[in-house]
């Protein structure tokens, strides 16, 4: 697909958190609602205390709700975007929203952001690259647990788990940097075997460097990837009021129950 | 390249409206280009019969293996049935998307509405 018009798109930076799953659910929707028109926001994040997200319409089954009851300090939140279940640790996250037509199509955003996430990757030392045809079929499971094509893999494994959001003219995508192992305790709880599947074991930047880099050396290769890969202008900012507003009403939604439990098996 | 059949008519959000036997009910779903974008559908969340949207109001969401979008109401309208298939076959809006993988009948509040919608030409040079 061609199209687009990157090279005249602004960027923002947002370094935030660690945050509770509804709050980063509640500013990721925010930022999207708010890009249709205008500037796009590449916001790096953290969580706390470690989360369970869902994908949007994945129904909360037994598996989730083992993981629930295993850990104590564990959150639960419904994400925006699609895809199947994270348990969010040991990671740095990342949310793009940016109108669609920059980039040329949702298909073609999710390649392009790969590449950047790619490219930031390569400043820390990681060969990483996106991996080939042989998508997962779909089903419900845990997301680290297979790799779709396009998606960001080391070593044949999965590195980064994304998934996308198309809210009018704009788009959310999230996607989660393994740092360290969490994902193991994930499959184990949820009965799965770790092992079991093809490139289930997920790589993690420890596994791959030998140490993760401190936060703040990471957010700067991440930012630094995107800005090379993506082209366009790129400043360090806050949310702007109206984006803090906005999160702010959507907070109390990411927070119910009603939405968490929406669907269940 | 995508197909983009005549005598439709479509949004710029790729949903169509596609004539049925009675001339104010028309079938609405996404064009081929949008499943072409999304990619495997999975799920898909659709009203029930007898509930009403206004133009461009979002009557559902569709989910592919990755990626979640609204789907919009292209035009004012009742639905008047619910394409039940889908509930069991999502993958009909991939295989067969201006057929089998329609997704509502919608009892068009003002056929002159439909006057706004792009034709076949108008939604292909539309895309990018």
């Amino acid at each position: 697909m061609t199209g687009g018009n990157l090279g005249r798109l602004s960027w923002r930076i947002l370094v935030d958190g660690p945050l509770p799953g509804a709050a980063n659910m509640a500013r990721d929707h925010a930022l999207a609602e708010l890009a249709g028109h205008g500037e796009a926001v590449l916001r790096l994040y953290r969580w706390s205390p470690a989360t369970l997200s869902l994908g949007r319409n994945e129904p909360l089954g037994e598996i989730h709700r083992r993981l629930l009851a295993s850990r104590l300090d564990v959150g639960v939140v419904r994400r925006p975007t699609g895809g199947r279940a994270v348990l969010h640790d040991r990671e740095l996250t990342y949310g793009v929203a940016a109108p669609v037509g920059a980039f040329g199509g949702l298909r073609a955003a999710y390649r392009a952001i790969n590449r950047a996430v790619v490219e930031g990757l390569g400043r820390l030392g990681v060969a990483a690259e996106l991996a080939g045809p042989g998508a997962l079929p779909p089903g419900a499971g845990v997301c680290f647990a297979d790799s779709a094509e396009g998606e960001v893999v080391a070593g044949g494994r999965k590195l980064v788990g994304s998934a996308q959001r198309r809210i009018g003219d704009a788009f959310l995508q999230h996607g989660s940097l393994l740092l360290d192992d969490d994902q193991g305790a994930l499959l184990a709880s949820a009965g799965e075997d770790p092992q079991g599947e093809a490139g289930a074991d997920p790589a993690t930047l420890a596994d791959l460097l030998g140490a993760v880099p401190p936060w703040p050396v990471l957010t700067t290769a991440l930012a630094d990837g995107f800005a090379a890969a993506l082209g366009g202008s790129w400043r360090r900012a806050a949310m702007t009021p109206a984006e803090v507003a906005l999160s702010d009403r959507l907070l109390a939604s990411y927070d119910s129950r009603e939405w968490t439990r929406r669907r269940e098996e | 390249m995508s197909e983009i059949p005549d005598g439709l008519r479509y949004t710029t959000e790729h949903e169509y409206l596609k004539p049925s036997d009675d001339p104010d009910a028309f079938y609405v779903g996404v064009t081929d280009y949008a499943q072409g974008e999304l990619g495997d559908v999975v799920y898909l969340e659709l009203p029930e019969p007898g509930e009403s949207f206004e133009a461009m109001e979002a009557f559902g969401v569709i989910e592919a293996v990755k990626s979640v979008s609204d789907l919009y109401c292209p035009v004012a309208g009742e639905v008047l049935e619910v394409n039940k298939a889908l509930d069991q076959d999502p993958a009909l809006v991939n295989s067969d998307p201006y057929g089998e993988g329609w997704m509502v009948l919608l009892k068009v509040d003002d056929p002159d509405a439909l006057a706004d919608l792009l034709d076949a030409a108008g939604y292909e040079a539309h895309l990018p």
